[in-house]
């Protein structure tokens, strides 16, 4: 075979290996979708095939009844959002604080800092209850927000990228006559920015998906988030799974989310590859 | 949305009920009160519109008690219910009330968390009263003397068949398997092969560890093993001969008659189990009265339900939650939640339940209820259930229940998939549950 022949098979076979995992990735989704239009009776054995002979919507109007999920989705997004708000500050400051100001004892308040990162968050959730309970703030979306306003991972993951920036960029600025936060506006955070949208992305799925902190914290729909609104018709510990309902119940959940993804793909992606400079 | 629109009607239907209220009270010479707000958590176990059922119950005992607003709080399945109530409990804000799954007793008791029920009871026609729900739903309500707990969203597992399959292998519809042998022959007429020897149709699928031993406890029963410390929750005997042979007997349905897929069993074994029954993949089936609705609407054949087959004698374990009273409450909140435990569990409440939700019925009175009397008539296999009751034996009620039934599962498991003999794996859980059971000697 031509060097030239082999080149393209093994681009095929690239190809054909690459496209079979994107399948096995993207099959659970495409299994939710299409059961979610499954006939509430069609729970047979083409349960596990993708082609839905006669869709219906009546799984999509009986789980949009079993919680008011435009009041969950508000409260996600405010809970979502404001946490996610209030860490970019925190975050850029403290590792701003952690990768260039020099003051005693910065390397263990780094480690201690740290320390946050190996406690499990299920650990936390007496004590954070009784943070809560005391600041009054019980059964409200700032209560559920509160115990992520700091982030180890944050903090560290944007203290290595500051690390980074070449310290004649800061000098130049500091000729040009900025104070420390004119230089972090100007010089870090724009050279950050990968990492700023690869840490956002995370906050956004984890707050997104939290379930047990939301639910221990909040007692009335008033506060709670949809997960909390897709829980309570989706157990199936003492009956059969109705999985055409919990198919269409998980759809309505995700599909913001999912939305947000699409129309933001390209952006995201070009954020990781401007890759700014290094040091 | 909705929902703010929502709290404004009810924070105005409340003011209206205190206005009603504090006139009522005005013209009856007493002063004017608030009613006592209860917090109620309850977990739902399973799937579909319960938690609609659960507001819609909850509103209407409010509507018709103008003293005391009951908060219904939706709080996860068991055992996010339980951390919630734990979480609460310890952080100081008890809720009044609390459905939690029934064998978690002992964990409230170790955390001082819930009140005795007795003196309760006794005011509302005691014994008398109490005797009405079935006698194996208390079994596990029970501990040092006192009843602690109420029984409320309760199940049990069952024997469905499939009486299609029945008539095929030549056995009689009408007569399901009365014991373990007679279960393992009618498995191998039931079990079809094709010509490569691979198995087409099963005979029998009992998941009987899934993330707890559940529906092993049955085997245990009807083995006659005593299996724990049913007084004081304290020890647990997981290695008698008893409990040897009900996990022999396991092993031997799935290699020596090989009538039961082999292979340990898990939680995604629980939840394919009853999915296996009605695509007629399997001919009998152990699952909880819970799928029963779910069989009847999939099924696309005559099926019926039955007793477990017995062993040594007939058995099965009860599961799901009671109602609990929170310690550290004022008073008046005890006394109103009690109303509340006591309006939800009248009959015929209790059977809108039942048939809204396909939980066993808790009283005897309550199968005489009018709406429950039409459910039998549409589903007569509901009656098996509660027959059964009458055999059942007590769930494994311990201290650190939920640890403890774990290392139980794992046992099973080792024995299924073989690495293990089943005397050396529930010698191996004896030894591991011991020392977990050490401080509480």
């Amino acid at each position: 075979m031509t060097p030239r022949g082999s080149r393209q098979l093994v681009t095929a076979l690239w190809a054909l290996g690459v496209g079979a995992m994107a399948f096995v990735w993207v099959f659970p989704l495409l299994w939710a979708f299409s059961t979610s239009l499954r006939a509430p009776g069609q729970l047979g054995s083409q349960i596990a095939s993708l082609w839905v002979h006669h869709p219906t919507f009546a799984n999509f109007r009986e789980a949009w009844s079993d919680a008011p999920f435009l009041r969950l989705y508000y409260n996600t997004a405010v809970v979502v959002f404001g946490i996610l708000g209030v860490q970019l500050v925190t975050i850029t400051l403290a590792a701003y604080a952690f990768a260039r100001l020099q003051f005693p004892g910065r390397d263990l308040l780094f480690r201690l800092f740290l320390l946050q990162l190996m406690v499990a968050p299920s650990a936390l959730i007496l004590p954070n209850f009784v943070t809560i309970r005391a600041l009054g703030l019980l059964n409200t979306r700032l209560g559920i927000m509160i115990p992520y306003f700091a982030s180890a991972f944050g903090t560290f993951l944007l203290r290595q990228a500051f690390r980074s920036v070449p310290r004649d960029l800061e000098d130049a600025a500091a000729i040009d006559g900025c104070n420390s936060l004119q230089t972090i506006w100007h010089v870090f955070v724009p050279l950050a920015r990968p990492t700023l949208v690869a840490f956002s992305i995370v906050s956004i799925v984890y707050h997104y998906n939290e379930f047990l902190w939301p639910l221990i914290i909040t007692d009335t729909e008033r506060a709670r988030t949809v997960t909390v609104g897709l829980a309570s018709f989706t157990q199936s510990a003492e009956s059969g799974a109705q999985w055409n309902l919990i198919a269409a119940g998980t759809v309505i959940v995700i599909l913001p989310l999912l939305a947000v993804f699409v129309l933001f793909q390209r952006k995201f992606v070009e954020s990781f590859m401007y890759s700014g400079l290094k040091g | 949305m909705g929902g703010g629109g929502m709290a404004m009607v009810r924070r105005w239907t409340a003011l209206a009920a205190v206005a009603a209220v504090a006139v009522a009270l005005a013209q009856a010479g007493a002063g004017a009160q608030a009613p006592i707000a209860l917090r109620y958590y309850y977990p739902v176990g399973a799937s579909g519109p319960l938690n609609r059922l659960m507001t819609e119950m909850v509103n209407d005992f409010n509507a018709s008690h103008p003293g005391i607003r009951v908060e219904p709080v939706f709080a996860g399945n068991y055992v996010e219910a339980m951390a919630k109530a734990m979480t609460a409990v310890l952080g100081g804000t008890p809720p009044d009330l609390a459905v939690l799954d029934t064998p978690e007793l002992y964990s409230l008791l170790d955390r001082n968390a819930i009140i005795p029920l007795d003196d309760l009871i006794a005011q509302s026609g005691g014994a008398r009263w109490l005797d009405d729900f079935y006698g194996a739903l208390l079994l596990n309500a029970r501990a040092n003397g006192h009843v602690y707990s109420i029984p409320w969203q309760r199940s049990t597992p069952i024997f469905y068949y499939n009486k299609d399959m029945f008539r095929k292998a030549g056995l009689d519809p009408n007569r399901p398997p009365k014991n373990w042998t007679e279960l393992a022959a009618y498995g191998q007429k039931l079990t079809v092969r094709d010509a490569s020897d691979r198995v087409t149709q099963w005979g029998v699928e009992a998941p009987v560890a899934d993330t707890s031993p559940w529906v092993f406890q049955g085997f245990l029963i009807e083995a006659g093993a005593k299996y724990f410390d049913t007084e004081t929750g304290k020890w647990v005997k997981f290695n008698s001969p008893e409990a040897v042979s009900a996990l022999q007997f396991i092993l031997d349905l799935q290699r020596k008659y090989k009538v039961h897929p082999p292979g340990p069993t898990s939680k995604a074994f629980w939840d394919q189990v009853p999915q296996d029954f009605i695509q007629q993949k399997v001919a009998m089936i152990y699952s909880t009265t819970g799928n029963m609705t779910f069989i009847r609407t999939n099924a696309k054949f005559e099926w019926n339900a039955a007793f477990m087959p017995a062993g040594k004698r007939y058995g099965a374990p009860t599961g799901g939650g009671s109602f609990y009273i929170f310690n550290k409450i004022p008073q008046d909140h005890v006394q109103a939640a009690w109303t509340f435990i006591r309006w939800m569990t009248e009959p015929a409440q209790a059977a809108r339940w039942s048939i809204g939700s396909g939980y066993v019925p808790i009283r005897k009175t309550e199968l005489s209820a009018p709406a429950f009397a039409a459910y039998l008539k549409q589903v007569p296999q509901a009656l098996t259930a509660t027959l059964q009751l009458r055999v059942a034996g007590e769930q494994m009620t311990i201290h650190d229940v939920d640890q403890i039934g774990t290392i139980l599962v794992t046992a099973i498991q080792a024995a299924q998939s073989g690495r293990l003999s089943p005397q050396a794996a529930l010698d191996q859980a004896q030894r591991d549950a011991t020392a977990i059971l050490q401080k509480y000697q």
